[in-house]
């Protein structure tokens, strides 16, 4: 069963979001990870990158497929998680932690009422 | 969909599972790169239970095979096993295949799991009164991959395995493992002089093949044998280091040998002169697709076979555009990262004149250009 934090928000794609004042801090979930498996390469959008909610952020690749990942808010970026590009295997042994993926400077945070809270998303689980 | 007889060990192992050419099977077990590496310094075992195998033989039947095999099979003592491809009039590879010698005028020919019906018709298709069994569904085979490979045999049977030499087979009794065997039904099995003798033990032909660069088994049993071979792998393996491994590392395991991938590499587009390698054709003989080759050949105007290897981070994939300064020059069929080199590998096709190692290319990976090099296969060389 995958980890669902609950003060966390999630997105349908599997994306999550921490709160913290006008920053919007992403990843992807526990969930995601394990479905993707061993993450190998980590495709990080560039800082000052303007992003509309749904706009592909960057791609997380495994061994097998590329997957895109997606700004679960509109604003722009303020940093990505450099530490990803030698160390990719963090998305996978701590998602929600050293695995983050960016932090967006929001420009609208009424879009966080549009994301899901924990209890939705272990319904869209199904676990 | 298609189950091996190994199916249900597989979900009890924990595999991911994945249909593949119709087959439900695992595409890894505990993580690919995981199983990659163990295959690389221990083994591993791969269920291939979904490949083809067509029994061919009676009067002729060498002549036959001959006339569908780029390389020749014919002239080759028994035991000795073969890969070739097998091409339509026009020289487009319809699938790559290793045939074993059974005896005189008798072979066994193991197709690709998706190509397996268009096989059964092609070469049923040019059967004059020579016997031709489609075992397919009733036969498993195990790969046992890796430099531990030969220990692990060793403990599966009396027969003397060391001194087979790659590329050969043998029929022998597995009797060293805990089931007695159920006596033979296919004609592959049925029968057969044994290397070590008659007895108890599960009958199965052994081969010194395999689809990783490394040394290494496959070992080809009735369906009712195999989990019971499959599990003995499995226990006696443990103390050699082995693991289950799946299609996944299967996969990357061939790509760092440069070894094709039917239905990837060649789509029922190319030729062999185009995907090389370059013995894979014996031009002494007369074989369907020869003229077209012979033409081709000569017009020295096609696109080649090569592998890439990327000098930059990032990882190639199918599909995706070959550029030589900025110019777009083909496509790559095969990709991935590396899990011994840490680099993203790929192999592609250019125009021939393009195609010498050393030239420098650029894959377009979405926005990226990666730059990359052509280089001689394989991408891994072994210790």
């Amino acid at each position: 069963m995958s980890v669902v934090l609950p003060e966390l928000r999630y997105t349908k794609d599997h994306e999550w979001v921490k709160v913290e004042k006008s920053i919007a801090r992403m990843g992807i979930t526990d969930h995601a990870q394990t479905e993707l498996t061993e993450i190998v390469f980590v495709e990080l959008p560039a800082g000052g990158k303007e992003v509309k909610a749904g706009d592909i952020l960057g791609n997380v690749e495994s061994v097998k497929t590329v997957s895109e990942v997606f700004s679960p808010v509109s604003g722009v970026v303020k940093e990505s998680n450099g530490k990803l590009v030698d160390s990719p295997e963090l998305l996978n042994k701590d998602p929600y932690g050293q695995g983050w993926i960016a932090a967006i400077e929001m420009s609208d945070p009424n879009e966080l009422s549009g994301l899901m809270s924990a209890e939705d998303y272990k319904k869209l689980l199904g676990e | 969909m298609h189950k091996t007889p190994i199916h249900d060990e597989h979900l009890s192992l924990g595999a991911k599972m994945v249909w593949f050419a119709g087959w439900d099977m695992p595409i890894q077990y505990t993580g690919i790169i995981e199983e990659h590496m163990g295959v690389r310094q221990h083994s591993g075992a791969f269920d291939v239970s979904h490949m083809g195998d067509f029994l061919i033989r009676g009067m002729h039947a060498g002549v036959l095979m001959d006339t569908l095999c780029t390389n020749e099979v014919q002239c080759q003592p028994p035991g000795r096993c073969v890969y070739s491809h097998i091409l339509d009039d026009q020289g487009r590879i319809l699938d790559d295949t290793i045939v074993t010698v059974l005896g005189e005028d008798e072979f066994l020919m193991v197709p690709n799991a998706a190509t397996t019906p268009k096989m059964r018709k092609w070469v049923e298709g040019h059967v004059h009164g020579q016997e031709f069994h489609d075992m397919s569904t009733d036969l498993a085979c195990i790969a046992v991959q890796g430099p531990t490979a030969k220990d692990v045999l060793a403990q599966l049977t009396s027969a003397d395995l060391s001194t087979l030499k790659f590329f050969w087979a043998r029929f022998a009794r597995l009797d060293r493992i805990p089931a007695e065997g159920s006596s033979p039904r296919t004609p592959l099995l049925k029968g057969r002089a044994l290397a070590n003798g008659p007895g108890k033990g599960v009958v199965a032909l052994v081969s010194r093949t395999g689809y990783t660069g490394e040394d290494g088994f496959e070992i080809v049993c009735e369906n009712a044998d195999a989990v019971d071979v499959w599990r003995a792998i499995l226990e006696t393996g443990r103390a050699h280091g082995l693991k289950p491994a799946g299609l996944g590392a299967r996969d990357t395991l061939r790509l760092e040998k440069g070894l094709l991938l039917s239905g990837t590499d060649f789509d029922g587009s190319q030729t062999s002169v185009q995907t090389g390698p370059s013995w894979v054709v014996d031009w002494k003989h007369d074989f369907i697709g020869k003229q077209a080759l012979v033409q081709q050949k000569a017009s020295g105007t096609y696109d080649k076979l090569v592998c890439m290897l990327a000098k930059d981070k990032g990882i190639p994939r199918h599909g995706y555009e070959i550029l030589r300064e900025g110019q777009s020059v083909g496509t790559v069929t095969s990709g991935t990262l590396s899990p011994v080199l840490r680099k993203g590998i790929a192999m592609g096709y250019v125009p021939v004149g393009l195609a010498q190692p050393g030239t420098e290319v650029q894959i377009k990976v979405r926005e990226t250009m990666l730059p990359a090099e052509i280089v001689k296969p394989p991408f891994v060389k072994r210790d």
